[in-house]
């Protein structure tokens, strides 16, 4: 009952928020904050009475619990979740942003209250299926479910400093993005079902019995399938040529609508590219790594340059995403134990830096009524708090060292060179660039002339322990991974051995207190 | 042949309605009341469609019945019937809001639906060209005079003559068409096609063939022939509109399976990249022409374009027809276009110059109606197939179908179509929830209480088939 139970509190939850707005307009807040409090908390019991390591180094799955009901037994389709390592960590991001998005709504959203909890918390609940669902069809499901609250974020929560009409478009951009990238998918879907129901005779959309599908098929096709699975999942992470949408929906998304969309749902396609791409077609993934780390590169230069050109702070952080997702993509096709490890800790790291700087910057928009960052200048002079949190924030984005993002770019680079080290080192270079767009948002927005002589309020207490939470959490993680790594350790593992199984990476301690770098 | 009452028992369905159609007829000649015609018509129905399940018209050990010779009434003949009976069932109660209004006499336009409905179950069961032909005649003839019931717009009249005029030529090329086939087979029956095609062979009944799928195709709108759609869909009222895009489209579908299934393989071997060909571009048309409607009426006569496109997929992909795929697309297409048109014709009346067609009267709908709001919202995520909606499932097959025979380019314009489709639902989903145009005047119009429960039912049947299809799934695949 856990795992379903994830997903029907925020479901039930936001059913409630709706119902209850006309009880008054706090009432929606404190349901949907309590659903979040209660999706982590759950999410942090299962993380300290879970045993994530029991298997270690066998390479098997390891689900830490499991999940089956009965649905569609006319299409081999079942309701079935499983939780380990990986979704674990991804249950924990999306309950601890899930609490931050409805945070960082409580002064932001004005109208309509209980039908913009119920729309984010819908939306979380669909990203938790997605993290959880062990049946393909399921998973489609989930995948496209969340898409729809999103749609109605952007489009009617959005942006107000525009008409109506941008941010109807944006949103509509985003859904057709990701809607054409999900039926690519399905395609994919579909066709691994029936080459398996062909040898087999077993109608199934079971993960585990699909794991095997790929010795049945000829190699050509298996690459054709990996790329349906690839173009879905690249669609939403975004990978260059199909990142058309991001910038877009993050410059007219409500501040949570943000969070959500590269905290979480940006995730969504990294973990979908590490749970079925990677062990559904480890041959072909293998065939085309080395393209996919090239467009991760693109990725990272694209995202990181045009980061820099930009006025407006909240399409500068959403191209940093981009930048930071090609180094997502990096670790996924380097494929060895190391990059995969540091992939979790990346991809969490992310959401949380991702997450704090929309955060930073909504607040910022909410004081000085804009976010071009020509108009800004000298804020420093004028808040005591907001200046070196986003400072903090900057500098995570850039990974210094002692933050979250250190650790995970540190372990994909020094993993990935084993594999690729040209592509490791250009990759290395483009840190360059992270260093010059962070210091360019730091230096436009905090430090100059301040544009008008106007006072603007201070952060609010909870303004304060929203942001300073996610910077502590960084902060901890970037200076004690390993209680991260022990979660996921045996859940990379297994990808690992599926992708490739011939590559003796350097095994990572578990549990000790070495460093997890030691040779 | 002996002529017994027990040999004419499977035909209940097709006296109960046409026995209906009489009543409201004498009921008129005695005195008018639209009270009385409604409520009579609401029971014929309901009669017919009780019978369907009184003769147990979906056991799994029923044998197919011939009747007539003209008629084979099996598993898919009740079937079809019943979702004909339905979907007119559910128009009836559309048109009796929309009717309410309207100054001149209301009460035919009932008899012209059960005579219409009489032609969709005789379709739908019809094994020879003489009940083919019958059939669809009876089913399209009363619909010209649906249209254009409301002669006093002139859109409706002229919708009606469009309708009228394409449809007879429709006709008059399957009736060659079939002459055709005779000519060659000497046959009249389905079932002896393929046997007599075989003794006799020659390229008469191809022609004879294609020209029937070509009259079908006019019928059904594909592109290129599907030039009235949007105008007659836009002249007729709502509720009409309703009857036209489900329970007249479907029939003919069901007609179309029937008859390809029995026509010799070497003759819809040609055809089969035709109807590719066909598929494609309505896929195309459809969806880019709806693009940039502002009426909803002609943009669901568009979207209906190019959803006729999808399930021709589930037709030609691969050897035979996947007839299950076809099934269970129809029924979900039905049932939300029901939705969709009921919901317009809830906010239409007859007394009216133009009936709620514009997107800009949905502006804002939401803080006027919230319920029809919210199920507008579902019935268009329906139409574009978004999971836990029925238009979900329907698509699901049809891209199972597409896989299974691996038609990658029919997938690929399934999947292009379906983005674009986005565009358009989505555009008029989220204007039912604009904030800035609430006009004052349109809070006026009176909205129809029975309507609106009933796309509310419809909703919620959208939605449990999106959700839970596996009762629909497994019923369909008892069929035979």
């Amino acid at each position: 009952m856990t795992l379903s139970a994830l997903i029907l509190i925020p479901f039930f939850g936001g059913l409630l928020c709706w119902l209850s707005e006309r009880l008054g307009a706090g009432v929606p807040r404190w349901i949907a904050l309590i659903s979040m409090f209660l999706v982590l908390a759950i999410g942090v019991n299962l993380w300290l009475t879970g045993d994530y390591t029991s298997i270690a180094g066998t390479g098997g799955l390891n689900w830490q619990v499991e999940e089956q009901y009965s649905w569609i037994p006319i299409l081999g389709v079942s309701i079935h979740f499983g939780l380990d390592g990986l979704s674990l960590v991804m249950v924990l991001l999306t309950g601890l942003l899930g609490v931050v998005a409805v945070g960082c709504s409580w002064k932001e959203i004005k109208t309509n209250i209980g039908a913009f909890h119920m729309n984010l918390l819908w939306s979380l609940a669909g990203v938790l299926g997605v993290f959880l669902a062990l049946d393909m069809m399921l998973f489609f499901f989930f995948w496209e479910m969340m898409l729809i609250p999103v749609y109605f974020l952007i489009a009617l929560w959005g942006h107000s400093a525009h008409n109506g009409a941008v941010r109807v478009k944006a949103a509509t951009k985003f859904f057709i993005y990701t809607q054409v990238g999900g039926l690519v998918m399905l395609v994919g879907i579909l066709a691994l079902v029936f080459v398996n129901f062909n040898a087999t005779q077993q109608l199934s959309f079971d993960y585990e019995t699909l794991l095997g599908a790929h010795k049945l098929m000829s190699s050509e096709l298996q690459f054709a399938l990996m790329m349906c699975f690839f173009i879905g999942f690249a669609v939403k992470l975004p990978i260059v040529p199909v990142h058309g949408w991001l910038p877009d929906a993050h410059a007219e998304a409500p501040t949570a609508g943000s969070v959500d969309l590269a905290g979480i749902l940006l995730k969504t396609a990294g973990y979908g590219m590490l749970r079925f791409t990677l062990p559904f077609f480890p041959d072909a993934s293998q065939e085309f790594a080395n393209t996919a780390m090239l467009l991760g590169v693109v990725g990272i230069f694209y995202g990181a340059f045009l980061a820099f050109v930009q006025t407006d702070i909240k399409r500068l952080i959403a191209y940093t995403s981009i930048s930071h997702m090609g180094f997502v993509l990096i670790g996924i096709y380097s494929g060895n134990l190391l990059t995969l490890q540091g992939l979790v800790i990346q991809m969490a790291a992310h959401g949380l830096c991702a997450g704090g700087l929309f955060i930073l910057a909504g607040q910022i928009y909410e004081r000085t009524g804009t976010r071009d960052m020509r108009e800004m200048g000298g804020l420093w002079a004028k808040f005591t708090y907001l200046p070196p949190l986003l400072m903090f924030f900057a500098a995570a984005l850039l990974g210094i060292p002692g933050t979250a993002n250190f650790v995970g770019e540190f372990l994909i680079l020094l993993g990935a060179f084993k594999v690729v080290p040209v592509i490791t080192i250009i990759a290395t270079a483009s840190l360059v660039l992270a260093g010059v767009y962070s210091l360019i948002l730091i230096h436009r927005t905090l430090f100059g002339q301040p544009a008008s002589e106007q006072k603007y309020a201070d952060l609010s207490l909870r303004e304060i322990s929203i942001v300073l939470s996610l910077a502590l959490i960084l902060l901890w993680v970037g200076f004690y991974p390993q209680p991260l790594l022990n979660v996921s350790v045996d859940a990379m593992t297994f990808i690992q051995q599926t992708y490739a199984p011939a590559d003796v990476s350097v095994p990572l301690p578990i549990g000790g207190a070495a460093s997890p770098v030691a040779p | 042949m002996n002529l017994t009452l027990e040999s004419f028992l499977p035909l209940a369905p097709v006296v109960l309605l046409s026995l209906t159609a009489v009543l409201v007829m004498l009921a008129v000649s005695i005195k008018r009341n639209h009270c009385v015609s409604y409520w009579i018509t609401i029971a014929g129905q309901l009669a017919a469609l009780m019978s369907i399940f009184a003769l147990d018209g979906f056991a799994i050990d029923r044998v197919a019945t011939p009747v007539t010779g003209l008629i084979l009434i099996d598993g898919y003949a009740f079937f079809y019937s019943a979702l004909v009976i339905f979907a007119s069932l559910v128009c009836t109660v559309f048109l009796r809001n929309f009717i309410e209004s309207y100054g001149n006499n209301k009460e035919e336009v009932y008899m012209l639906l059960l005579i219409a409905a009489v032609g969709g179950v005789v379709l739908v069961s019809s094994s020879h060209m003489a009940g083919f032909f019958i059939g669809l005649e009876l089913l399209s003839v009363p619909v010209y005079g649906m249209v254009a019931y409301t002669h006093e717009r002139s859109r409706s009249l002229e919708a009606g003559v469009k309708y009228l005029i394409l449809s007879a030529a429709a006709s008059a090329f399957m009736l060659f068409g079939m002459a055709l086939v005779y000519a060659q087979t000497g046959t009249m029956l389905f079932a002896d096609l393929g046997e007599k095609f075989a003794q006799h062979g020659g390229y008469l009944a191809g022609f004879g063939v294609a020209m029937i799928v070509i009259a079908m195709c006019f019928k059904l709108s594909l592109a290129p022939f599907h030039l009235w759609t949007p105008d007659v869909y836009q002249g007729a009222p709502a509720p009409v509109g309703a009857f036209l895009a489900t329970a007249s489209k479907l029939a003919i579908i069901a007609i179309l399976i029937r008859f390809l299934g029995q026509v010799p393989g070497e003759l819809t071997s040609v055809l089969q990249p035709v109807l590719a060909v066909i598929a494609v571009i309505s896929i195309a048309v459809g969806n880019f022409l709806a693009l940039t409607q502002t009426n909803l009426k002609r943009m669901l006569a568009y979207s209906s374009i190019a959803h006729m496109g999808y399930l021709l997929i589930a037709l030609i992909a691969g050897s035979s027809i996947d007839i299950e795929s076809a099934n269970v697309y129809l029924l979900t297409y039905v049932v939300t276009s029901l939705a969709a048109f009921g919901a317009i014709s809830a906010l239409s009346h007859a007394g009216n110059a133009l009936d709620a067609e514009e997107v800009n009267h949905y502006r804002g709908l939401f803080w006027r109606h919230p319920a029809l709001a919210v199920a507008m919202t579902f019935v268009m995520l329906s139409l574009a197939g978004i999971p836990l909606t029925a238009g979900f499932i329907g698509k699901f097959y049809i891209f199972m179908t597409g896989v299974t025979t691996t038609s990658w380019i029919l997938l690929a314009a399934l999947i292009i179509g379906s983005g674009l489709g986005l565009y358009y639902y989505l555009r008029v989903m989220v204007a039912l929830y604009d904030r800035t145009n609430n006009n004052a005047e349109q809070d006026k119009s009176p909205i129809g209480g029975v309507s609106v429960a009933v796309v509310m039912f419809l909703v919620a049947l959208v939605l449990w088939l999106g959700v839970y299809p596996q009762p629909m799934l497994e019923f369909i695949n008892t069929l035979h």
